[in-house]
């Protein structure tokens, strides 16, 4: 699934966000999980929750940046150097690390974009910072500090309830892309839908270089103009795939269940046929019950059918009862020219 | 020594925290459509619930005047005067008795979080302290954007380095402050949402009001749907579709 196989690849992108509105803000809880188990080390930036949230995810180090602004009792007392000297203070013990910012929302809202911008750039050109991922609330923003937010980064994954209503964007922007497509199955419940975002990078010998430490974001973001050194017009192209997902429990644990479409769409045609089994047995169980009570003369009326009557009855064919004939539909795959391997995508 | 608050059980049972404390280190969100509906009496259901417990409260109160408050509290039989000493009242109206005025140079809404710290750290500690913000919409007409910001990440930090639940009245029928709110919604535990009937008038339903409690864990949302009554000297609550008992 690619979502998740994005997450498994994410030391190779140096700034990703991670999107979620009210509704869906488990499922940031459930790919936090999966980060923290995936990365080598994970450090969290707290502005939001309290430090013992963060055990769930066993952390290297969770860095309280609350306290900062309780000491300024509501002013903006640190500059954001001030916050990337602390930041660093605590990581230096480190070598390497996927630095988690929960959540960049409350950094935004407090400094402004560009001060959050000028924040990024300073906390990735750590030595003992691998990638960044940041959480970001899409229903707090204004669009156009999403879509600059968008073009920073270099892969997106955004939540959507099954609720929200979709907001009309403009055709080719980043935000137009971020809008999930039409599920496969419109009649097929699911609670969520995501939608990752990543820009197909450059290959050298068929193999991806190893990131440069303290890469820029900005060179490497979706928004990065793409490089053509080759003769190949895949490169630099956002590539966005669309996922829905059920919430489900499992052992004591929230997650997120994949729809298979192919199973949906086979029960979806199973149910379709029993609940018409299921009326015509509850129609001939109403209609023995009338013919009882007449026979025992508490029912003023006549129902009792005549043989002929008996005879045109039972030759008429009911609609639901005729056989459907087994689909002849065939799916063809045509896949992309330059699409030849599935994972090629993923290789970011 | 202090009796559980009993004030509107139909709504107390609805909450995971018990009837004899607040949550500590949460923040609440109270929203009401001002034009239509006023959600203010969930204020006073906390506010009395606070102070019966023993704790102590800070009413940041930009909307109304003490003799309003006390005045629906006598109403609900529940006297601000016999709880005084552990209510810290902050007159952001006419400024009286010690109150605050907002002014942009001279008094801004960081003095007011400074005065909020220090009349917690004078009251001592306590396994209660509240802090009531009334209403966060009139606050936005008087202050720049970025200022309330930084004075709601103030509190916000409050709550969760010093354990004090913050509640925050705000209207939800602003286009302008929508943002705000969905910002609230995500960093706070419980929010309340009060709205009129979309029927119109009834006689035994005054409103709605939808419940949405957070996992603490998992940050998933469990959202129940209340009718309310208002009376003359309580509040009813019963499940959407039943009458309030």
């Amino acid at each position: 699934w690619r979502m998740f196989s994005l997450l498994s690849k994410l030391q190779r992108c140096p700034l990703t966000f991670i999107c979620d509105d009210v509704e869906t803000a488990q499922c940031t809880t459930i790919v936090l999980q999966h980060i923290a188990s995936q990365a080598q080390g994970c450090c969290f930036l707290s502005f939001e929750q309290h430090c013992e949230w963060f055990a769930q995810f066993h952390p290297l180090e969770v860095i309280d940046m609350k306290e900062a602004f309780l000491q300024g009792c509501g002013e903006l007392p640190h500059t954001c150097t001030t916050l990337v000297n602390m930041v660093r203070l605590r990581l230096e013990e480190y070598s390497t690390v996927t630095l988690v910012i929960h959540s960049a929302s409350a950094l935004i809202s407090l400094f402004g974009l560009v001060a959050f911008r000028t924040f990024i750039s300073s906390i990735a050109n750590l030595s003992s910072v691998h990638n960044v991922v940041c959480v970001l609330h899409h229903d707090v923003h204004e669009e156009q500090v999403l879509a600059s937010l968008y073009q920073l980064s270099s892969a997106l994954v955004t939540f959507q309830s099954c609720s929200s209503k979709l907001q009309p964007r403009t055709e080719g922007s980043v935000l137009q892309a971020c809008t999930p497509k039409p599920p496969l199955l419109p009649d097929v419940p699911y609670d969520v839908s995501c939608v990752t975002l990543v820009r197909r990078q450059l290959q050298r010998g068929g193999k991806a270089d190893a990131p440069a430490q303290g890469p820029d974001p900005a060179a490497h973001g979706l928004g990065a103009t793409s490089k053509r050194t080759y003769a190949d017009r895949s490169v630099g192209r956002l590539l966005s795939f669309t996922e829905y997902f059920q919430l489900v429990h499992k052992d004591d644990r929230l997650c997120l269940e994949p729809i298979d479409w192919k199973k949906a769409s086979q029960a979806s045609s199973t149910g379709t046929r029993k609940a018409a089994d299921l009326a015509g047995v509850a129609a001939g169980s109403l209609a023995h019950d009338i013919i009882a009570s007449q026979s025992h003369g508490t029912v003023p009326f006549n129902l009792q059918l005549t043989e002929e009557e008996r005879k045109a009855k039972d030759s008429v064919v009911l609609p639901y009862t005729k056989e459907v004939a087994p689909s002849k539909g065939v799916i063809y795959v045509d896949p992309d020219e330059f699409d030849d391997d599935l994972d090629d995508d993923l290789d970011i | 020594f202090f009796s559980p608050c009993t004030m509107f059980p139909g709504l107390q049972t609805q909450l995971p925290w018990g009837d004899s404390e607040v949550p500590a280190g949460e923040l609440l969100l109270v929203t009401h459509a001002a034009t239509e509906v006023d959600g203010r009496f969930l204020l006073h259901h906390f506010l009395t619930q606070g102070l019966k417990v023993g704790g102590h409260a800070v009413l940041c109160a930009f909307h109304h005047t003490l003799m309003h408050y006390s005045s629906v509290q006598k109403k609900l039989d529940v006297p601000l005067e016999t709880m005084s000493e552990r209510l810290h009242f902050i007159d952001c109206v006419t400024g009286a008795d010690e109150g605050f005025l907002y002014e942009p140079a001279t008094a801004p809404l960081a003095a007011l979080s400074q005065r909020i710290v220090r009349q917690l750290e004078a009251a001592g500690p306590s396994d209660a302290a509240l802090v009531l913000v009334d209403d966060l919409t009139t606050v936005c007409s008087l202050a720049p954007l970025q200022e309330v910001l930084a004075f709601v990440w103030g509190l916000h930090a409050l709550a969760k380095e010093r354990g004090v639940c913050v509640l925050i009245l705000m209207g939800n029928d602003v286009p302008e402050e929508a943002h705000l709110v969905n910002m609230l919604r995500h960093i706070s535990v419980a929010h309340f949402d009060v709205t009129a009937l979309a029927s119109g008038y009834s006689r035994d339903v005054t409103g709605l009001a939808s419940v949405a409690i957070r996992n603490p864990v998992t940050l998933q949302r469990d959202v129940k749907q209340l009718q309310y009554k208002v009376l003359d000297s309580t509040v009813r609550f019963g499940l959407r579709g039943s009458i309030p008992q």
